[in-house]
């Protein structure tokens, strides 16, 4: 990877504005310095980015394949939508029509053009690349994306897919999206990524880069899907500020890619904030599959809540490590981390670190993890009643799940989202 | 014979729980399995249901002329075999409602009879519970998470009455019973007693006897059968404990 990179962050087209173009050689430069990440370090301890390393990457170059690509859209309901190929932008694919006033829904790469003033002040102030090399390299490759701002008070009536699909075409391909999300005071909407690829091409690699700015009493719900195929490589790092009693709603459903690793963090920078994280990882075969989370609690009042739960078959491999830092002034900060792993199988391993760092002395705080495997008394009911151990297996493991699908900030999601935990389960639709 | 049970040898852990027991169960019999802890009442109810962990060492269990031992638990479940949990297990997250269902389909189908609809499993469950008083709300909820003791019992018979076994074993039902709820379950188990079923009530207690009246009492100590008798043998135990049975099988 790295012995093209600087032909490939050549072959972009210059930024239309200076200091854009100044942005990606400080995030190409940086790159360069930290290098890429060892399982030496500590937050990548278990995570090897070898095998990305050795796979030369290019940028996607449009053809005409995007044509080929159905609407895959997550809700049925009316929604605006934006679409990626390749991380190129697909009007064709996108629903930007009939947005209210006071909403800004675009394109990154129209708004680096018309929103530039804002861009500039805004974009790389709270998500720090200096210790995340991927993020220095999304910085260098600054093209494409979504740039959403919501004025004070505008409470968005539908929700909003960002829709990225991974393709590559002869090489592999990669992709470097940005997102920019700015709520305004009041402010309220849901967001929903869906990331998903192509089958039956050469692997490709996406790199994703996210700041949410949550404006006073704002609220934003968020909900990710990433389905790649697991031959892909999928790293996101994303970072959520809240101003004073704003709320951030998130779950994370993680299904696809060979190598997955997420960043999520949350950052309460003004009291009564409010954080709920939620997560759901199912990894099978030999996928990877890491989360590290960072709630951090920088004033009094805040509460977050965070749930992580793992289901690991075949050889696969989970990494959580999820941590709650409350600073000294933070009082009466209340917070809850819990992980939760099951195991399918023998050979799967999982390696869970929740950790809280707590610096103040009135707080309410706890933690857990588990990692366990069915209950046998459990599959045992079940046989008794006539149920075959393997329906049973498969039962049970989506009860495991189903508490993360059961109450999604827009009702339409539930379905489409139980549908894809019960067929990853060979579950039928009537079930449960 | 509906159940015969010869000369039945199995183990936990190493450690030999049943050492020759010896029962034969009729259709349209109700038999009363009666001991102090520890004589292998619930390893017997274990062995028959095909729970992990129990191994038969020597001996056979033949269900309708067949060899029991050799079927999965489900495939008991499938020919007719019901076992009443002592601790019904909770199963959070799967519907008491879906729970029910699935087994009584799968059983229905392993009977050679089509599967229920929704429709008809709703009029026919919601009629089986009217017999235990139960309240239709428990349909929604998870299988027994959060039932009192009482409730998880009348859950079990419930599903007795639903799936219509040909042999119900009840593994100390009356356990953690108050008096009304006990009532209710045993009205429940006697309007199951029928010409072709076949019944065998396991119990600490003589109360619960009262309400289930057996055609036998058996009396298990340490492994085996020692005496057996009519339901006027239930008031002796009463009176005199265990002891003087134990002194006469000496």
């Amino acid at each position: 990877m790295k012995t093209n990179l600087e032909k490939i962050f050549k072959s972009q087209a210059e930024a239309s504005h200076a200091w854009q173009q100044d942005f990606r050689l400080a995030g190409l430069k940086s790159f360069e310095t930290q290098g890429l990440p060892t399982t030496k370090q500590e937050d990548w301890k278990y995570t090897s980015v070898k095998s990305l390393a050795e796979t030369e990457f290019k940028l996607f170059e449009g053809a005409q394949e995007e044509a080929s690509i159905k609407e895959d859209t997550l809700i049925q309901e009316e929604h605006y939508q934006l679409t990626l190929v390749g991380g190129i932008y697909q009007p064709k694919l996108s629903k930007l029509e009939g947005l209210p006033k006071g909403v800004q829904l675009l394109p990154l790469s129209q708004a680096l053009q018309s929103e530039g003033d804002f861009l500039k002040e805004h974009l790389a102030k709270s998500l720090d690349a200096r210790q995340r090399p991927f993020v220095a390299l999304n910085e260098a490759f600054l093209n494409e994306g979504l740039f959403l701002k919501i004025e004070d008070h505008v409470v968005l009536d539908k929700a909003i897919e960002f829709c990225h699909v991974a393709l590559s075409n002869g090489l592999a391909s990669m992709s470097h999206p940005r997102i920019l999300i700015s709520l305004g005071k009041n402010a309220q909407a849901t967001f929903i990524e869906h990331y998903t690829s192509v089958a039956g091409t050469q692997a490709s690699w996406t790199n994703v880069a996210s700041e949410f700015l949550l404006a006073e009493g704002s609220l934003l719900h968020h909900v990710r899907l990433q389905e790649e195929s697991e031959a892909n490589f999928y790293l996101n790092s994303s970072m959520t500020t809240l101003d004073q009693d704003a709320r951030f709603n998130s779950f994370t459903f993680d299904l696809g890619a060979g190598l997955n690793r997420q960043e999520i963090i949350a950052s309460i920078e003004a009291p009564g904030a409010h954080v709920a994280l939620k997560g759901l990882y199912l990894a099978r075969d030999r996928q990877h599959t890491d989360f590290q989370t960072l709630i951090h609690h920088r004033k009094p009042y805040g509460t977050s809540q965070e749930l992580f739960k793992g289901i690991l078959s075949d050889r696969a491999h989970g990494v959580f490590n999820g941590q709650i830092i409350v600073d000294p002034h933070a009082q009466k900060t209340a917070s809850e981390l819990t992980n939760k792993n099951l195991m399918l199988s023998r050979e799967a391993e999982v390696d869970t670190k929740p950790l809280l760092k707590i610096f103040a002395d009135d707080v309410k705080c706890s933690h857990g993890a588990t990692i366990g495997r069915l209950d046998e008394d459990q599959l045992f009911y079940f046989q008794s009643r006539g149920i075959d151990s393997h329906l049973a297996k498969h039962l049970l493991t989506y009860a495991f799940a189903a508490e993360l699908l059961s109450d999604l900030p827009w009702e339409s999601l539930t379905a489409p989202l139980t549908r894809k935990l019960k067929s990853c389960l060979n579950l039928k639709d009537e079930v449960a | 014979m509906m159940l015969e049970i010869k000369k039945l040898h199995a183990t936990v852990d190493g450690k030999e729980i049943l050492k020759g027991l010896n029962l034969s169960i009729k259709a349209g019999e109700v038999h009363a399995i009666m001991g102090p802890n520890g004589s292998g009442k619930s390893t017997l109810a274990s062995v028959l249901s095909g729970r992990d962990g129990y191994e038969v060492t020597s001996g056979e269990v033949l269900f309708e002329g067949k060899n029991l031992l050799s079927l999965q638990a489900e495939e008991r479940a499938r020919a007719g075999v019901f076992l009443a949990f002592q601790y019904p297990i909770e199963i959070p997250g799967v519907t008491n409602s879906y729970f029910m269902k699935a087994s009584l389909n799968a059983i229905r189908q392993a009977r050679g009879e089509p599967e229920v609809d929704a429709m008809d499993f709703l009029n026919l469950v919601k009629e089986k519970m009217a017999l235990l008083k139960m309240d239709p709300k428990f349909l929604k909820r998870a299988v027994n998470e959060g039932f009192s003791g009482g409730e998880k019992k009348r859950n079990e018979v419930l599903q007795m009455a639903l799936l219509e076994p040909k042999l119900c074993i009840l593994d100390e039902t009356d356990s953690g019973l108050d008096i009304d709820s006990l009532k209710i379950v045993a009205e429940g188990v006697n309007s199951l007693r029928s010409p072709d079923r076949a019944m065998l009530v396991i119990t600490h207690y003589k109360r619960l006897l009262e309400y289930i009246v057996p055609d036998r009492i058996h009396v298990l100590q340490d492994g085996r059968i020692i005496h057996s008798g009519t339901k006027e043998l239930a008031d002796q135990l009463e009176e005199k404990g265990y002891d003087w049975i134990k002194e006469q099988a000496a």
